[in-house]
């Protein structure tokens, strides 16, 4: 993750998602979203927490499909290093992944189960704003990739 | 291919956003007026069309059983008839083999045969086969969640059925012919059961009276039963002045029976003992034009369609389930229907009894009405606000019942406490249903629907957009024939009949009487707009009736018109195969041929590669068939009957069961693709006795090659499939052994 603090600061660290489709498409998506960065350069002795909502629209690979993609946004309480400061403030933003499923793709006729889990790896790109102390704004780009378990269902439309 | 995904992400976006929007739509009504001109005798045109989707959706009518299909077992046919004595009364009767008819696939082929005949004219039936394609309804309780396998509203299947619909009303209204017609109205027991005795039996003895009398040792669910079966034959005549009856166009016959033979674990595309028994009076149709001294040609080939009645609680007879039975049973409804054939009946104009009529002239009133609350029309009372299924609607019928039932903790099928309009059912899910579905409860299930009455000859026919139990049937037909056998002057008709024709035009459901609902059965708890529905069918149909016989009616000026129709769609998935450019370097071929010896008669089972579903030309033609090894005609039996294309030996008929397979990984592209070739009987008989070598071959087309099976001959069968294989091409096992 790139900031552009002052000044601009990189970030590695990890990210956890619990998201759940909402009805009637089961295509939106609502969840929680919990991340620890640390912050590479510069070298800061401080760590990054986040921690709040993610949703959006979401269109998982169909059984005969091999990638899908989603357009999340997110609203979310940050405590931590950003640049040369550790403020106390907010992260607004949206991203794009492509979720991809690697295991052997099944035509719609071969689809038999009632309920299932699937595995994807999810490339992800996005850009946030950091609120933090004194009203400043702090753009920044990331990039993730992630293992994601997703129960779903052929009842489901 | 980032920017590819970006706008398809884009667009689907754009998708769903306007997916949830209400949809609006109007159809013409009224007849248009280049179509008035003066009556002349009856006119009947006639056309089939094939509505067989290729394999990959789903299968509507076993709820979340509902299997997606991976082939076909018959093909899927819309059988057209056209009747008129002027443009001006054309009216268009249509049972097709499908589940049911949604709202909106009757407004788009309204739409598309707009030219031809109103709405109000067109008479859209489902033989409720649960083997024909889901994604056409618009409602979320029949296009969403738990609706079937990989549910979804696809606008393209709705338009896939309306064109091809549509196609057959443009030829039926070519092929208008000079007729004659005459109805036959007779019993068939012992083919039918009563699924829900004990709600039956809740009724008042005197609400239903069955056409002839049950035999004193019919077990009780087999003389639980409407028995009737009303046939109407329409014979080609000349146009001399005394006319003469050349040959059949074709029969429409109505019985009150659900087609399910087929298990709710079937993943093959079929019309089930309808399209058994539909083939099997056809064919014997087309043996009454083989005598005569004419060259063979469309004119011969007469149709048979079935037309569901008041079937809501009546099941056949069925034990194994099987496609043999489905065979067996459709074989001994079409003997009944059979029976009543006669022909050294003539025409006459007179009311002689069975004569062939050519001044029958069809007219009707047709009545849309957004159910919601809606008022009794002779009151008193309202249909309930919203649309609502009970905890029973959720188990399936008595004879299938729904496999994943046992998951959910359904409580009660009765709520004694409540006192809603909906009392005493207890709801499905209770409001968790509308939440899955992600809808209010009131958008859940259908809210527009069509009622229609249609006067032919001595009979009235109610077309009701929902499966009526016999006592919600009856209470219809008792409502017409009050008002027809007491009208006045040329109206009054004591020898009427009246006849419901179910599963019509628009669904929901099923319609129980007030005693039934309140066992809250499956058929009581699949009534979605509570216990007064069956007097609010009967009311409306009565109205009709009313205005028919010249009374006019608070809903007269209504009759006829469209109202908006304002849809909350299921969400939509492509389930349609997209009929995409074949491969071009195509390098199909075959596979595999062995004998199925274990079944009697003995079956052969080919594989061969072939493209994807969207792409062989399953369409009007046969594609797989059985050809003589030397030419590419297809056999014919060797005593088989002039004119009758029913010889022929290919996947029109009842004999293939053909199922898309594995990709295979070779780098062609290509997909396997099996069929099961099981010989009637009869066939089988002539076949043996025939020393000529045959082939199976899938036709090609559309830039797709043939492929043919080594040949073989009958009397010595090619190699014996092993047991693995058996499973394979009986689509129990995914993988093929060699």
């Amino acid at each position: 993750m790139v900031a552009w603090s002052e000044p601009t600061s990189y970030h590695t660290g990890f990210t956890a998602q619990a998201m759940a489709a909402i009805p009637r498409t089961y295509r939106y998506t609502l969840g929680l979203e919990t991340s620890t960065l640390f912050q590479t350069s510069p070298t800061i002795a401080s760590d990054q927490w986040r921690f709040g909502f993610v949703g959006g629209y979401a269109s998982s690979p169909q059984p005969y499909e091999r990638w899908g993609f989603e357009l999340l946004v997110r609203a979310q309480y940050m405590r931590g290093a950003e640049g040369s400061f550790n403020p106390n403030g907010g992260v607004f933003g949206a991203s794009v992944a492509f979720p991809w499923r690697g295991s052997a793709s099944r035509d719609p006729w071969q689809v038999e189960e009632v309920a299932g889990l699937r595995q994807y790896i999810v490339p992800a790109i996005g850009i946030n704003a950091v609120i933090g102390r004194s009203q400043t704004i702090h753009p920044e780009i990331f990039f993730s990739l992630s293992f994601r378990f997703a129960a779903t269902s052929p009842l489901l439309p | 291919m980032k920017n590819h995904l970006l706008l398809r992400c884009l667009c689907a976006m754009l998708l769903a956003a306007f997916s949830s929007a209400a949809f609006s739509q109007q159809v013409p009504t009224v007849v248009p007026a280049a179509l008035s001109e003066q009556r002349t005798q009856l006119q009947v045109g006639t056309a089939r069309v094939d509505v067989t989707p290729p394999p990959g959706p789903s299968m509507f009518g076993h709820g979340p059983d509902g299997r997606v299909s991976n082939g076909y077992w018959t093909r899927l046919y819309c059988r057209v008839f056209v009747l008129q004595t002027s443009a001006a009364d054309r009216h268009a009767i249509i049972p097709c083999d499908l589940p049911a008819i949604s709202d909106n696939l009757h407004r788009v082929v309204a739409d598309k045969t707009r030219a031809y005949l109103p709405a109000s004219r067109l008479m859209l039936t489902a033989t409720h086969t649960h083997a024909g394609p889901a994604h056409y309804f618009e409602s979320p309780a029949y296009g969403g969640i738990f609706s079937t396998r990989q549910p979804g509203y696809d606008p393209r299947m709705v338009e896939f059925l309306a064109a091809r619909i549509a196609h057959g009303v443009s030829l039926a209204v070519d092929d208008l012919r000079p007729a004659a017609a005459r109805w036959i109205h007779t019993s068939a027991w012992k083919i039918s059961r009563n699924r829900s005795l004990v709600a039956f039996n809740a009724n008042p003895p005197s609400t239903f009276k069955p056409r002839t009398a049950p035999a004193p040792d019919l077990p009780q669910d087999l003389a639980a039963v409407d028995p009737a079966l009303d046939v109407l034959q329409i014979e080609e005549v000349d146009r001399a002045e005394s006319p003469h009856r050349l040959g059949p166009i074709g029969w429409l016959v109505f019985f009150g029976m659900h087609p399910t033979v087929l298990p709710a674990s079937n993943r093959l595309f079929g019309a089930d003992l309808d399209g058994v028994a539909s083939r099997r009076v056809e064919a014997r149709l087309r043996r009454s034009w083989a005598g005569k001294e004419m060259s063979c040609g469309k004119r011969h080939e007469p149709l048979a369609a079935f037309v569901n009645t008041n079937e809501g609680d009546l099941v056949p007879t069925w034990r194994r389930g099987d496609v043999d039975e489905a065979i067996e049973i459709g074989n001994k409804l079409a003997d009944v229907a059979i029976d009543t054939l006669n022909e050294s009946v003539g025409v006459s104009n007179h009311s002689a009894e069975n004569t062939f009529r050519t001044d029958f002239a069809p007219e009707s009133r047709y009545l849309e009405i957004e159910l919601p609350g809606h008022a009794l029309p002779r009151g008193p009372g309202n249909l309930c606000n919203e649309g609502r299924l009970g905890q029973a609607g959720g188990r399936g019928g008595s004879d299938h019942p729904v496999s994943i039932d046992g998951l959910i903790d359904s409580g009660p099928d009765l709520d004694l406490k409540s006192s809603d309009c909906h009392a005493p059912k207890a709801a499905l899910l209770g409001a968790f249903s509308a939440i899955l579905a992600g809808v209010s409860a009131k958008d859940l299930f259908p809210r527009q629907v069509a009622f229609a009455l249609v006067h032919f000859g001595d009979t009235w026919l109610s077309f009701v957009p929902a499966e009526l139990t016999v006592h919600a049937g009856a209470a219809v037909n008792t409502a017409v024939l009050n008002i027809v056998q007491n009208a006045r002057d040329l109206h009054r008709d004591s020898q009427a009949t009246a006849i419901v024709a179910g599963l019509a035009n628009s669904y929901i459901q099923y319609v129980a009487t007030g005693a039934e609902y309140a066992f809250q059965a499956y058929e009581g708890a699949s009534t979605l707009y509570g216990p007064r529905s069956a007097e609010f069918f009967a009311q409306v149909i009565e109205e009709l009736a009313l205005d028919l016989v010249g009374v006019s009616q608070p809903d007269s000026r209504r009759m006829g018109q469209s109202i908006n129709a304002d849809y909350m769609f299921a969400p939509r998935q492509d389930r349609l195969p997209i009929r995409s450019e074949p491969p071009r370097e195509a390098r199909f071929r075959p596979l595999s041929l062995c004998t199925i010896a274990e079944m009697m008669p003995p079956a052969l089972c080919f594989r061969w590669t072939h493209a994807e579903p969207g792409q062989v030309p399953l369409t009007t033609a046969p594609w797989v068939e059985l050809i003589s090894a030397e030419g590419q005609s297809a056999a014919a039996l060797p005593d088989g009957v002039r004119c009758d294309s029913a010889t022929l030996i290919d996947d029109q008929g009842v004999d293939f069961q053909t199922r898309v397979r594995e990709r295979i990984k070779d780098g062609t592209d290509g997909l396997v693709w099996s069929t099961v070739f099981r010989p009637s009987a009869e066939e089988w008989t002539a076949l043996k006795g025939d020393p000529l070598t045959y082939r199976l071959r899938a036709r090609g087309g559309d830039g797709l090659p043939a492929v043919a099976s080594p040949s073989f001959s009958f009397q010595s069968l090619p190699r014996h499939c092993t047991p693995a294989q058996v499973q394979y091409c009986l689509g129990l096992e995914r993988n093929w052994q060699q």
